[in-house]
């Protein structure tokens, strides 16, 4: 196995270099549009979330729907433990640069007992589950600001914070510096059974989203926010939104 | 039995027959326009309909007119109904669990577990229910947070957006509610 890890870097610099031109080339709102202080270029995010959702419903809905219908429940479970078990080396050096030292032994205990079955099966079922870490959440350790709002063509919506920390995993993916042509297959393939796996997993969430909201694009930021600071509730302490808006509640009267 | 006690147990109270008078919707075969309209009942007799129509619309609730707030909390309690029903589908099979139950202050108790829908596009979710609990005798539900993703906050958000835009209207929420809902 030959080992070239830059230039297994190189498929991804036009990517990255993209996304850094969608980054400058985004207009900041009108001030009296803004809707959200976190999201100053919403009016550029929003044509971008509208491209996203008609992808959403042409391609990623449909194959999402047959995948929840033709895969038994086992089988999504297995290729679940699968990509979960694929982004464990990740964990194991997020954890590690983050100073969690029981969770980068555990990812590394998982990953390689569960090398045995490539993640399909779980060979440690008594054993805790590591904690996921990724490089957003060692940003926001290190104290970088999570900066605005972006949405990303294709690649969804993020803080900009985590979207550079995407960008940067994908171009640090262990498994690309490998030229063995099953692992690089295998690689190529793991971005999209991830989202069709993700998209099936959170099929009646997402479609409620799109199809029962008042502003589909405002609930998604939303959705996105609590989500990712209930992700980083151990990292970033303080009370969550829900929390901020009954203590108003209560002490107005 | 001390006070609080008291209130952690009528706010479980709450959430498990909720779910049980759900259950009994769901495998009666009713026409889907019977079934909102037991949702709908369920929204008026289990949640706190002017405690959410006032946090879901922030500041903007004070300058609706009383005709207004009426006619919000309505739409906002179909809608409710309408989204409940869309997404339950013909699930009737699903079981919650109270993993803990947390007071939060004087007057809410946060009550936490898991929801388990075999052969549902998810298998297990954490929900979060806020209910009030002004007094020992009253408990309502203000809140549901799926996965750390509150309801409230999330409509809130969606409406502050759509007056905002409208030059602080609050009849161009309504607008927008009575659209969707005629969709």
């Amino acid at each position: 196995m030959k080992i070239d890890f830059f230039n297994k870097c190189k498929p991804f610099i036009v990517p990255a270099l993209f996304i850094c031109l969608v980054f400058t080339g985004c207009t900041s709102t009108n001030q009296e549009q803004i809707t959200d202080k976190r999201d100053p270029f919403e009016s550029t995010n929003r044509k971008i979330y509208a491209f996203n959702d008609k992808v959403d419903t042409a391609i990623l809905e449909p194959v999402a729907a047959g995948y929840n219908k033709i895969v038994p429940k086992f089988g999504k479970e297995a290729i679940s433990q699968h990509i979960n078990w694929v982004g464990l080396p990740n964990t194991a050096i997020n954890s590690g640069l983050q100073g969690k030292w029981e969770n980068l032994a555990l990812s590394s205990l998982h990953f390689s007992v569960n090398a045995l079955t490539f993640g399909f099966a779980n060979l440690l079922p008594e054993e805790e589950p590591p904690s996921k870490q990724d490089l957003g959440k060692t940003f926001a350790v290190y104290g970088v600001s999570e900066g605005p709002y972006v949405v990303l063509p294709l690649l969804g919506s993020r803080t900009s914070r985590h979207a550079f920390a995407q960008i940067v995993n994908m171009m640090l993916n262990p498994y690309a510096i490998f030229e063995d042509e099953t692992i690089r297959q295998a690689n190529l393939m793991q971005p999209v059974l991830s989202t069709v796996s993700w998209r099936a997993a959170n099929f009646d969430l997402i479609n409620s989203v799109k199809y029962n909201s008042l502003d589909s694009y405002i609930k998604a930021r939303s959705a996105y926010y609590q989500s990712r600071f209930g992700q980083l509730q151990s990292i970033e302490a303080g009370p969550s939104e829900a929390d901020d808006l009954f203590e108003g509640l209560y002490k107005e009267g | 039995m001390p006070a609080s006690a008291s209130k952690i147990e009528n706010a479980e109270t709450i959430v498990t027959e909720l779910l049980s008078e759900l259950k009994v919707i769901q495998k009666n075969s009713v026409s889907i326009e019977q079934k909102k309209e037991q949702f709908l009942n369920l929204v008026y007799g289990f949640f706190d309909t002017i405690l959410i129509s006032k946090a879901s619309t922030g500041p903007y609730w004070r300058t609706a007119t009383d005709d207004e707030k009426i006619r919000y909390t309505d739409l906002f309690c179909q809608l409710i109904a309408n989204i409940t029903s869309s997404q339950i589908g013909d699930i009737s099979d699903f079981e919650f669990t109270i993993t803990s139950s947390i007071p939060k202050g004087e007057e809410m108790v946060l009550v936490l577990g898991e929801l388990n829908a075999p052969g549902n596009s998810f298998e297990e979710i954490s929900i979060r229910w806020r209910i009030s609990t002004p007094n020992m005798d009253t408990a309502k539900i203000i809140d549901i947070e799926f996965e750390n993703i509150s309801m409230l906050v999330t409509q809130k958000q969606e409406n502050i957006a759509i007056i905002r835009k409208n030059g602080g209207a609050f009849s161009a929420l309504i607008e927008a509610m009575e659209k969707q809902l005629n969709q």
